[in-house]
């Protein structure tokens, strides 16, 4: 049981990571990560609403008739993405609305439906839960190093706060940080994405060449 | 096989009827909330576009990307606030003014609800309205309010964008609401010229509270956002300014 979840634990956030191995979640993964706080919640509802649908999808598993299934996966993922929306409204209007469509488009991420299918319906309620947060994290953080980039290179800033304009004057580029539009764009993010991708299967093949070796 | 099909129609209707109580408890439970938070940030608006900011912030010392919900609103005296300078006025649109707007969402109201706006003495001081067009990305609202002489803008406030963040939501900041004030409007009655009431430009050294124009600071590398708010701003307050003309001796019983 500890080494399996070990095993998860390390799949999701690195090894078949749903984002950067998988190329799931692309969608989303371009359209919120130009703003960190943005990212960093749009992360926390996938890491919520995955890891209560499995919960919820492996407590019945044994008991929903197999012809369905894609019906009820899409019924409790779409609950508990309703549940994320109404909070945010509730409680942070101010990201509900900087984030617009994008939460109730949780419902068609494909890592969610994925790790249903894949894990959820096969195996036991605390694993379920522990695949669900590991691969909301798996997918938050990759969202979230794209997105420190971009909007430290697109805005000048982090979380709001300037950081690029105090560094050049600090170097003593009196006209401060010149915001790269490109950043903020979409093409920006496929080019951080992809970057991004680089850098990771360059470093997980290179380990694989060097225990073939 | 039958006892199956059965079973599988009444899971569903089960699970499904579980998750709808569900959900709908939740509703309920936060709706009020919701809609306090939407009433609270219409109130901003209307209260920003009117130019009424909390005691001692001048707008012009908040920093430019600021937002209407970043000035320091007391949310417990923003109703009081608003119940004391405005009032709600419906105002009916003449199937003329219908027919040229032919794509507006004004087009399908058989009535418009403007905003008047008093001052501390209860005169009117402006009126504000709902505005409507095309971005980049999709719809844009905002809230203007316009002077009683109908001859100068007092604000805006962009309530709804979907524009690129960085380059055409930038509509939102301060720095770009900011132009509007005290925009000439005096291009919407005057019929003798066929340039657009309001115009961008490139860049304006001094804000129209100071050297009043018709035109105000575009947003570098967001043309198609300014494209779509200046359509906005010349379709939709020709037609206000037209309603709100011929209905001029109505209005000015609401002078206190």
């Amino acid at each position: 049981m500890a080494v399996k979840a070990l095993d998860i634990v390390k799949d999701d956030l690195w090894k078949n990571n749903p984002v950067t191995v998988q190329i799931l979640g692309i969608c989303s993964t371009l359209a919120v990560t130009n703003i960190f706080l943005n990212t960093l919640i749009m992360g926390l509802g996938l890491t919520f609403v995955t890891a209560f649908s499995a919960l919820t999808i492996s407590l019945i598993r044994s008991i929903i008739p197999p012809r369905v299934r894609m019906m009820v996966y899409t019924l409790v993922i779409s609950s508990f993405v309703v549940i994320v929306d109404i909070s945010l409204k509730a409680y942070v209007p101010n990201i509900s609305k900087a984030l617009g469509p994008y939460v109730g488009l949780i419902i068609t991420n494909c890592i969610i439906m994925g790790r249903m299918e894949a894990f959820a319906s096969n195996n036991p309620p605390g694993l379920a839960f522990l695949d669900g947060i590991v691969s909301g994290i798996g997918y938050a953080w990759v969202l979230l190093v794209i997105a420190f980039f971009r909007e430290l290179l697109g805005f000048g800033t982090i979380l709001g706060f300037p950081v690029m304009d105090p560094l050049m004057q600090g170097l003593g580029i009196a006209d401060g940080w010149t915001q790269w539009a490109f950043m903020i764009m979409a093409p920006g993010g496929f080019f951080m994405l992809a970057l991004f991708i680089w850098v990771s299967n360059t470093m997980t093949l290179g380990k694989v060449v060097q225990s073939k070796s | 096989m039958r006892k199956n099909a059965l079973f599988t129609v009444l899971f569903m209707i089960l699970i499904t009827a579980i998750f709808i109580s569900v959900l709908a408890y939740i509703h309920e439970v936060s709706k009020d909330r919701i809609a306090e938070n939407q009433q609270i940030r219409r109130i901003r608006s209307v209260l920003y576009a009117c130019d009424i900011l909390p005691h001692g912030i001048a707008e012009k010392d908040l920093p430019s990307t600021s937002q209407t919900d970043d000035i320091p609103w007391d949310d417990e005296a923003l109703i009081p606030m608003v119940q004391s300078r405005t009032l709600i006025v419906g105002l009916p649109v003449t199937p003329e003014q219908r027919r040229l707007l032919k794509n507006s969402f004004l087009s399908l109201q058989d009535s418009v609800d403007i905003v008047v706006l008093l001052d501390t003495r209860g005169r009117i001081e402006g009126y504000g309205f709902d505005l409507k067009g095309k971005g980049l990305w999709g719809t844009i609202s905002a809230f203007a309010v316009i002077s009683a002489d109908l001859e100068r803008m007092v604000g805006i406030d962009f309530t709804e964008q979907v524009e690129t963040p960085g380059l055409g939501a930038r509509i939102t900041e301060s720095g770009f609401k900011y132009y509007f004030r005290g925009l000439t409007l005096k291009g919407f009655v005057d019929s003798r010229t066929d340039r657009p009431p309001v115009v961008m430009v490139a860049r304006k050294e001094r804000s129209n509270l100071e050297d009043p124009t018709n035109s105000v600071q575009a947003i570098t590398g967001a043309t198609q956002t300014c494209n779509g708010v200046l359509n906005m701003i010349n379709t939709d307050i020709a037609f206000y300014i037209d309603v709100l003309r011929q209905n001029k001796s109505y209005l000015e019983t609401f002078n206190r």
